[in-house]
């Protein structure tokens, strides 16, 4: 378990094992990357290798392959704070950005006729990797001066240090933005894709509220604004949700489609995660 | 009777043996040959994704990196990167500001012209070494504060050199902390070329002298077959020749090997 630093060399991609002269194979997990290494003496050849690109301990592991010619390992650069796993992914970054067959947990934050619009609040991985997209959801503001943090910028707006009185800049033009809190990637269900079943016969009101906290799998990453997220699958839907629009109490599902509120004995339409697990 | 409208401290008090201050931290004349010493630390801003801070001599510098966070609009494959250096607004004039800043304030963005110079500086070093397109949808923001500078050589020219070298370091060194993946740890190394003299950082009574002299800012990623990533040269010397741009970048290299393998050890020491 050695620490690396970006840049460091980990291994060559090809290598000849010593001791059995079988031809070793690396490639780059998540935390690494391959560059081309150039001699000193002849700056024309290069060899590939496989360098780290965050802090964090090695981990070297080898897989089977169908490859008769090589053997086969995957190399990974593990943070601080994080433990390796075995069977982890590796295509997967050291930041948890949404990706495609990705499921996530989102908050209903507003529905139309025809679609549902959430926040992806969390990435879900089967081998535990997962988790929030980032600590603070990559807004910049987890504690409690998130009020005060940076509007998220662009080159075509203008981000300034708003915690430091003393370095806003408030010339003539600018004027200084009131930032933008609880930012987060945003998604969006089309109603046909909220069931696999009867699907043109989906009406949103009857799936989703705002507020309601549900599991959907990306489809696509979607345009500009929003990744495109579907719930057509029995284990997807609702899994938190509270009565009266958020007014009300939990509630529990006890169907596919219902879910009561036991205070009040309410019962809603929704379009629930698997209720029988 | 005692003062009723004050609260005073109780009576019996003993002054604490307050030693008196030393006077100003000036830099000791420096060999012309080291690299004075310098202070770095990480994860200083709770709220931003990565940050650093670092001091040398009087140079002062803060940088915090948000994101990568979503961008609203068209959609882009990788990241795109925002870069803002600030003065704090104490530090009047700017190093080089008679040089390069005019006299209105460029409009929207708020910076000024020495700013701007820097800003375009150091997002031009930071994007061949970020992995942009580990990001899609998502902006890095980098933000940078100038906190205090060597205010004694104002007018030196590699003052400016000096200090945009140190901005690039602690850069770095926020970019490891912010966990965002990347190719290398820039570093860089500013020395000056004086006649048969090579001097690092160069103080006032360098300046006095009359010989022309090349001021040379080079950054690299020296893991990665030393390539440069970052040129500015400066100076007064009317004719630059092979030779002087070949010692210029090896003398620039080894400092930056220097800094980096302080920078490494440092980060492999934080680790555990």
């Amino acid at each position: 378990m050695s620490v690396v630093v970006p840049g460091q060399y980990i291994t060559p991609v090809y290598k000849l094992d010593e001791s059995s002269q079988r031809p070793l194979k690396f490639s780059p997990g998540r935390g690494t990357t391959i560059s081309d290494i150039t001699t000193d003496t002849n700056t024309t050849k290069s060899i590939p290798v496989i360098t780290s690109t965050i802090l964090g301990t090695v981990h070297i592991k080898q897989i089977d392959t169908d490859d008769k010619e090589f053997t086969t390992s995957i190399v990974t650069v593990v943070p601080k704070g994080q433990t390796f796993i075995e069977e982890s992914a590796d295509t997967e970054t050291s930041i948890n950005l949404p990706k495609e067959n990705d499921v996530v947990l989102i908050r209903i934050t507003r529905i139309s006729p025809k679609q549902v619009f959430g926040e992806i609040i969390s990435v879900e991985r089967a081998n535990g990797s997962g988790g929030n997209i980032l600590a603070d959801s990559g807004v910049g503001a987890n504690g409690s001066t998130a009020h005060a943090s940076m509007p998220p910028g662009s080159a075509t707006t203008i981000t300034q240090h708003a915690f430091n009185q003393s370095t806003i800049a408030s010339s003539s033009t600018t004027a200084i933005q009131v930032p933008d809190i609880g930012e987060n990637f945003r998604g969006v269900i089309r109603s046909q894709d909220i069931r696999s079943t009867e699907r043109d016969k989906v009406k949103v009101i009857e799936s989703y509220r705002p507020g309601d906290i549900v599991r959907a799998v990306i489809i696509s990453l979607g345009d500009g604004s929003n990744y495109y997220l579907s719930t057509a699958r029995n284990d997807l839907g609702v899994v938190f949700a509270k009565s009266e629009n958020g007014a009300g109490e939990l509630m529990y599902p006890i169907d596919w489609e219902h879910m009561i509120d036991i205070k009040t004995g309410e019962i809603e339409m929704r379009k629930n995660a698997n209720p029988f697990v | 009777m005692s003062d009723r409208r004050r609260i005073l401290g109780p009576a019996n008090t003993v002054t604490p043996n307050i030693p008196n201050s030393t006077g100003s931290r000036k830099p000791s004349a420096t060999n012309t040959q080291s690299i004075p010493p310098f202070f770095l630390k990480h994860s200083i801003i709770e709220n931003a994704n990565g940050s650093a801070y670092l001091e040398i001599g009087n140079t002062l510098i803060e940088v915090s990196i948000f994101g990568p966070r979503p961008i609203r609009g068209s959609f882009v494959d990788h990241a795109s990167v925002s870069v803002e250096c600030k003065f704090h607004p104490y530090i009047t004039p700017q190093p080089q500001a008679s040089t390069f800043n005019s006299a209105k304030q460029t409009g929207r963005t708020g910076l000024t012209d020495v700013e701007h110079r820097i800003s375009n500086y150091l997002e031009g070093c930071i994007l061949p070494c970020l992995l942009l397109e580990k990001y899609p949808k998502s902006s890095i923001d980098v933000h940078v504060s100038i906190i205090s500078t060597d205010r004694d050589d104002l007018k030196n020219n590699a003052n400016l050199l000096w200090l945009m070298n140190w901005i690039v370091c602690c850069t770095s060194v926020a970019f490891v902390d912010s966990g965002i993946e990347m190719r290398d740890v820039i570093t860089g190394g500013q020395v000056r070329l004086c006649g048969d003299k090579v001097i690092i950082h160069p103080d006032l009574e360098d300046d006095e002298t009359d010989e022309p002299s090349v001021d040379g800012l080079l950054n690299f990623m020296n893991l990665k077959n030393d390539e440069i990533v970052g040129i500015w040269i400066e100076g007064n010397e009317t004719d630059l020749s092979t030779e002087k741009m070949n010692q210029l970048v090896e003398e620039c290299k080894k400092m930056s090997k220097i800094i980096r393998a302080n920078i490494n050890s440092y980060l492999i020491n934080s680790f555990k």
